[in-house]
């Protein structure tokens, strides 16, 4: 901390000597009547300041928060005397300027030292998810009657894991492939479970529960009730990090980030082992796992994601055997840009992954009302469709249907249409 | 109401006042100089529009600069008075520095700056004991100016505020040595 002369000491000395020397040397009394306020406060200033200087430390009380939420940054000092200014400042670009421009709600705050002591409290308001760094504050300390001020920086960096908010969803995917462990999906084999399947005869060894009496009274024999057993799956969430240029990545990837974490939560609540594979400039993946653990995991993971150009080949044979169980129910989330990665669904799908896609929009509603105005952008657009549409439907003609989704619009809403156009994929899978 | 309608509205009422004051002070200066000394309400109505100025950017410097004129004006009325006004230098003094001060005050809230309570306290109370203490000064100065010339009780005053100040310090080096 370096300490400087503030503009009220200039005025204050200025001021002073000039009256005190006009009225002792040139006698006149009035000079140093008008500047009596300015000497009373140098005096007063040099007098009360304090002997030793403030040492401040700083502490972030939160290490995990919600969009929305704010994190709180304590500031305590030691020693000193005076008000305290702090400035908390945290890693650029993710806590962006407010509409009150520069000056984040609470992120600066004064207060006062009270015999050397005092905790200052700012907080900074997170505005988008990932992981970012708190910690680090502009302090000054301003001595009594402010003609001094000691200036400085304080605090390390912390790491803020910032949350996207959950989405609740009330659609869940429905895999066609299940685990045999008991969770909350539909099998298509007849077992122990709640929804009727089918019935049959009788036979040694059912359990006197199952028989259906009142299809056994219209017969002789006894029939007993079959029933679809509720079963678990593993999920897979393929995250596309490829970065591809003409388009906002950060936009399109925060779309797949907060629709893979909506889907997380959602089959994990429903007892299915979730894991993560990131495929882009860098390959990384979370084993599949159950719980709420496996949720941090997966969080941690996703907010961690990075865009990294990469033009070399990314070759998912090779973790395929470490990373997906067999029979893995596989959700892409992907703009559909980069032909690696549409190359990787085809691979999925050929080794028996249940494969679905949700295809994260990059047309944004500018866009389209650009589009309005301009006849050539509409065509361009119009073929740019016609070629996604070919590989949507190269996709489907695999069995992996496609649903889009886009910012503003429910992930629900996606959900649905993704469900519906599986069913229709299903015939191809049986074909 | 939106951040940045909220950062305008920040410390208005503080600038106001300040700027009260400093036109209050001026037409002081301007009606009450002799018409000899047209010069001081040039001298005041320039460093009152700096001040104004100041103000209005935010600049605490420029509001500081302002100070010289102002009482630059108020001197050169006062002395070409007949006899030495003290009273009228009192109020002036004092009025102008708690303008100054307000002003400070009006441009360091339009930063946006959370404040606590007890930092607004504190300030009002710093202002407020170099304003009580700097009006005991001047009327003690102003009685003893019936005993004494003006220039012995002005040295004699200089020597004495001197004095206690060193001992204050003296006494606090002691305490923080022991």
């Amino acid at each position: 901390m370096t300490r400087r002369a503030t503009d009220r000491l200039l005025v204050a000395a200025t001021t002073s000597v000039a009256g005190v020397l006009l009225a002792v040397l040139g006698g006149m009394p009035e000079a140093a009547i008008l500047v009596a306020p300015w000497a009373v406060l140098l005096v007063l200033g040099l007098v009360n300041s304090p002997p030793d200087q403030s040492t401040p430390s700083v502490v972030v009380a939160n290490d995990r928060v919600l969009v929305g939420d704010e994190v709180e940054v304590n500031v305590s000092w030691t020693g000193g005397a005076g008000t305290a200014y702090v400035n908390c400042l945290s890693s650029e670009g993710f806590w962006p300027a407010t509409d009150e421009g520069d000056t984040r709600r609470g992120a600066r705050a004064h207060d006062v030292l009270v015999s050397g002591r005092a905790t200052t409290t700012c907080w900074l308001q997170a505005t988008r998810w990932g992981t970012h760094h708190v910690g680090r504050a502009e302090i000054a300390v301003t001595e009594p009657y402010g003609l001094f001020q000691w200036e400085g920086a304080a605090g390390q960096p912390t790491r803020v894991r910032v949350h996207p908010k959950p989405t609740e969803l009330r659609n869940l995917l429905a895999p066609w492939l299940v685990r045999r462990v008991t969770g909350a999906h539909g099998s298509k084999v007849a077992g122990r479970g709640v929804e009727y399947a089918d019935i049959r005869q009788y036979s040694a060894g059912d359990s006197l529960r199952d028989i259906n009496w009142r299809a056994s009274a219209r017969s002789s024999e006894l029939w007993v009730s079959q029933r679809h057993p509720d079963q678990a799956t593993d999920v897979i969430l393929l995250l596309d990090s490829f970065v591809e240029s003409g388009h906002d990545v950060h936009t399109v990837v925060g779309l797949a980030i907060e629709a893979a974490v909506a889907l997380a939560e959602s089959h994990l609540a429903a007892t299915d082992r979730v894991g993560l594979v990131e495929l882009g400039g860098l390959v990384r993946w979370v084993s599949p796992d159950t719980g709420q653990l496996q949720l941090q995991h997966l969080i941690d993971a996703l907010l961690s994601t990075g865009l990294y150009a990469h033009v070399a080949d990314r070759n998912l044979d090779a973790i395929l055997g470490r990373m997906l169980p067999p029979r893995s129910f596989v959700v892409a989330l992907t703009p559909l840009l980069d032909d690696r990665f549409i190359e990787a669904l085809f691979v999925l799908a050929g080794h028996g992954h249940d494969v679905g896609v949700i295809e994260c929009d990059v047309a944004g509603t500018e866009d389209e009302e650009s589009e309005a105005r301009n006849e050539t952008l509409r065509l361009a657009r119009r073929l740019w469709e016609a070629e996604r549409q070919i590989v949507r439907d190269r996709l489907a003609a695999h069995g992996v249907a496609v649903a889009g989704w886009r910012k503003g619009r429910q992930l629900d809403l996606t959900l649905e249409e993704l469900t519906r156009r599986r069913q229709r994929t299903v015939r191809v899978r049986r074909r | 109401m939106s951040g940045k309608l909220r950062l305008l509205n920040a410390g208005r009422w503080q600038a106001a006042v300040a700027l009260g004051m400093a036109g209050a002070v001026a037409t002081v200066i301007a009606y009450s100089s002799p018409s000899k000394t047209e010069i001081a309400s040039r001298l005041a109505i320039l460093g009152v529009a700096l001040f104004a100025v100041a103000v209005t950017l935010g600049s605490a410097r420029l509001v500081g600069v302002a100070t010289l004129p102002v009482l630059a004006a108020a001197l050169v009325s006062s002395v070409a008075a007949a006899e030495p006004a003290w009273v009228r230098s009192i109020v002036l003094g004092i009025a102008w520095y708690t303008a100054v001060e307000l002003a400070w005050d009006a441009i360091e809230r339009r930063d946006g700056v959370e404040r606590s309570r007890a930092f607004n306290d504190r300030r009002i109370d710093e202002v407020t004991t170099v304003v009580i203490l700097a009006l005991v000064i001047t009327t003690a100065g102003f009685l003893l100016s019936f005993l004494a010339p003006v220039r012995t009780v002005l040295v004699a005053g200089l020597v004495v505020i001197c004095l206690l100040a060193g001992l204050r310090l003296a006494t606090r080096r002691l305490g923080t040595s022991k």
